[in-house]
């Protein structure tokens, strides 16, 4: 059994995310909806790495509610790159459309992560129809697409590559190109 | 489309349910259960159900109450103080002998507690749910899977031993996420249910679904005669996992998440040459007596140890069960804290005489 503490900075070493090269990095956890697993969850982890976060107010504390801190206007209007991580559907997406003005204003990419294993997206009309709602309640549109279909500790190089054709049929009927897919366990992965 | 989907425990479970023909739900949402009802919101309008968020747990008891008096299957879920704002509800569908399904992914407690995992319902579900004398049916799923399989399971036997059932889960399991092969769907071959109380345009007396008995008589006679079921539900319907148990030395009894912890544990400990096993019960109530019962009478057993993420409930249970055979011994954590595999070793090896 693998600790979860080195997973998550093994995730965080593969991202590529840090704040390196004079490009200051800030993430916003905005799933305000669901307190289990959210990127606060993760701070001392990213701070680590150079990486400002911005979490719901009272995050993990007696007081956590959904509530929105000031400093994600504020990051949003001037800060270098900002990454917003935002729930997975229209409803953890609507908290999006707050910000969708300022967020329009100074230019983003929109990045919607899809998976065919999960159970409400398991075919293309399906994840194309969860991305209308989550356009609809962000105010925003998506500029590209991750093929993130895995299976957790059950994924293997099958599983990434069955899940291509779904990709590329999402990719088609959403007009949205392919960013990147999923990488293998341990392996140079199928990145584009 | 893929055979193995990947889904959270909430998830898993409400789509099980629909598999198993439950077409109405009635809720109120309560961290950490909420993905159950917002899963229901999307999926029930899709299969012609009815998904409803009362105005709170004890409106959503009382609804579940109507609907189990027509006949249909149907289930709610909440996290535990949701439990006790639903407890008089539950003896009242109890009392009205009526099968239904309850959720509950259990959160630290007592009061408004916390919001992570926790297994210290075990009293309440198992022992007192509500008001007088009854029982309900208590699954115990340890993974994703299970808590697909267990829910088919729960709405039969509660549809057969007229009763409610309780699917007992925690936050841990309720989210995480782990892949998952779901049920065929029931088709319209549910049984039937004579007693209903869903109209009949006149061709046969009504039927009366109803817990108040004013003569104490009548109300004796009836609790004694559900107490009968519940002898027959004991005989019959205990079920355990026995893992490693045939030769152990040290038998860990833990359900639930603590179960998957313990078997970690128990893995390591075979690893160092000690002799540890792990039996999980599966039915909560009926507490899978002759498991255990079984293993107090192995020579080769010296001790039990409970596990749970609770300061000390099943372990009652566990040594009611061993009856004085063999000592038994706990370790828990409260709270919302989760015992590691190597805290759950620890005690082994300490039991087995090590360091």
């Amino acid at each position: 059994m693998r600790p979860l503490r080195r997973r998550q900075d093994q995730s965080l070493d593969e991202s590529g995310l840090d704040s390196s090269e004079g490009t200051e990095t800030t993430l916003i956890d905005l799933d305000i909806v669901n307190p289990y697993f959210r990127s606060s969850d993760y701070r001392a982890a990213l701070e680590a790495r150079g990486i400002r976060v911005i979490g719901p107010n009272f995050a993990n504390t007696n007081a956590d509610t959904p509530s929105l801190p000031p400093a994600v206007d504020v990051a949003i209007a001037r800060y270098d790159r900002v990454i917003i991580d935002a729930g997975g559907d229209d409803v953890g997406a609507t908290v999006l459309g707050r910000y969708s003005e300022s967020i329009r204003r100074r230019g983003y990419e929109m990045i919607y992560v899809i998976n065919m294993y999960r159970s409400m997206t398991q075919t293309p009309e399906e994840a194309a129809d969860i991305l209308h709602g989550i356009e609809a309640a962000s105010k925003l549109k998506a500029t590209g697409i991750v093929n993130n279909s895995h299976l957790k500790d059950g994924t293997d190089a099958d599983t990434v590559k069955a899940s291509l054709d779904f990709a590329a049929e999402v990719s088609r009927m959403t007009s949205l190109p392919p960013a990147l897919h999923h990488r293998t366990p341990g392996g140079r992965g199928l990145f584009k | 489309m893929s055979e193995r989907v990947l889904m959270k425990g909430n998830e898993a479970l409400a789509e099980a349910a629909i598999a198993a023909g439950c077409r109405h739900f009635f809720g109120y949402p309560i961290t950490p259960q909420t993905e159950v009802a917002a899963y229901m919101a999307k999926r029930m309008p899709k299969v012609n159900g009815v998904y409803l968020q009362a105005e709170s747990e004890v409106a959503s008891i009382n609804m579940v109450l109507g609907a189990a008096a027509a006949g249909v299957r149907v289930m709610t879920s909440t996290s535990s103080p949701g439990v006790s704002l639903m407890a008089e509800g539950i003896s009242y569908i109890a009392g009205s002998d009526l099968p239904m399904l309850i959720v509950n992914v259990q959160r630290g407690g007592p009061g408004l507690g916390g919001i992570q995992p926790s297994q210290a319902d075990y009293f309440q579900a198992t022992k007192s749910t509500g008001h007088g004398d009854f029982h309900m049916i208590v699954l115990a799923p340890s993974t994703v899977q299970e808590m697909v399989d267990l829910v088919a399971g729960a709405f039969e036997l509660g549809d057969r031993y007229r009763m409610p059932t309780m699917v007992l889960s925690d936050g841990m399991l309720g989210q995480m996420m782990e892949p998952v092969v779901l049920p065929e769907p029931t088709g319209d071959e549910l049984p039937e249910k004579p007693w209903a109380a869903c109209g009949h345009g006149g061709e046969r007396e009504h039927n009366v679904v109803n817990s108040l008995y004013i003569q104490p008589h009548d109300l004796e006679r009836l609790v004694i005669e559900r107490y009968k079921r519940y002898d027959e539900i004991k005989r019959k319907e205990q079920r355990a996992e026995e893992y490693l148990t045939e030769d152990a030395e040290i038998i860990v009894v833990a359900y639930g998440a603590s179960s998957r912890v313990s078997r970690s544990a128990v893995n390591k400990a075979r690893e160092d040459g000690i002799k540890a096993g792990l039996i999980r019960p599966i039915t909560l109530w009926p507490f899978p007596d002759d498991a255990i019962g079984k293993a107090a009478d192995s020579k080769k057993t010296k001790r039990f140890l409970t596990v749970e993420m609770s300061m000390g409930q099943m372990v009652e249970d566990v040594r009611l069960a061993v009856n004085g055979r063999k000592p038994v011994e706990f370790y828990g954590r409260t709270g919302g804290v989760i015992p590691t595999p190597k805290e759950v070793y620890d005690q082994i090896v300490k039991l087995s005489g090590g360091a």
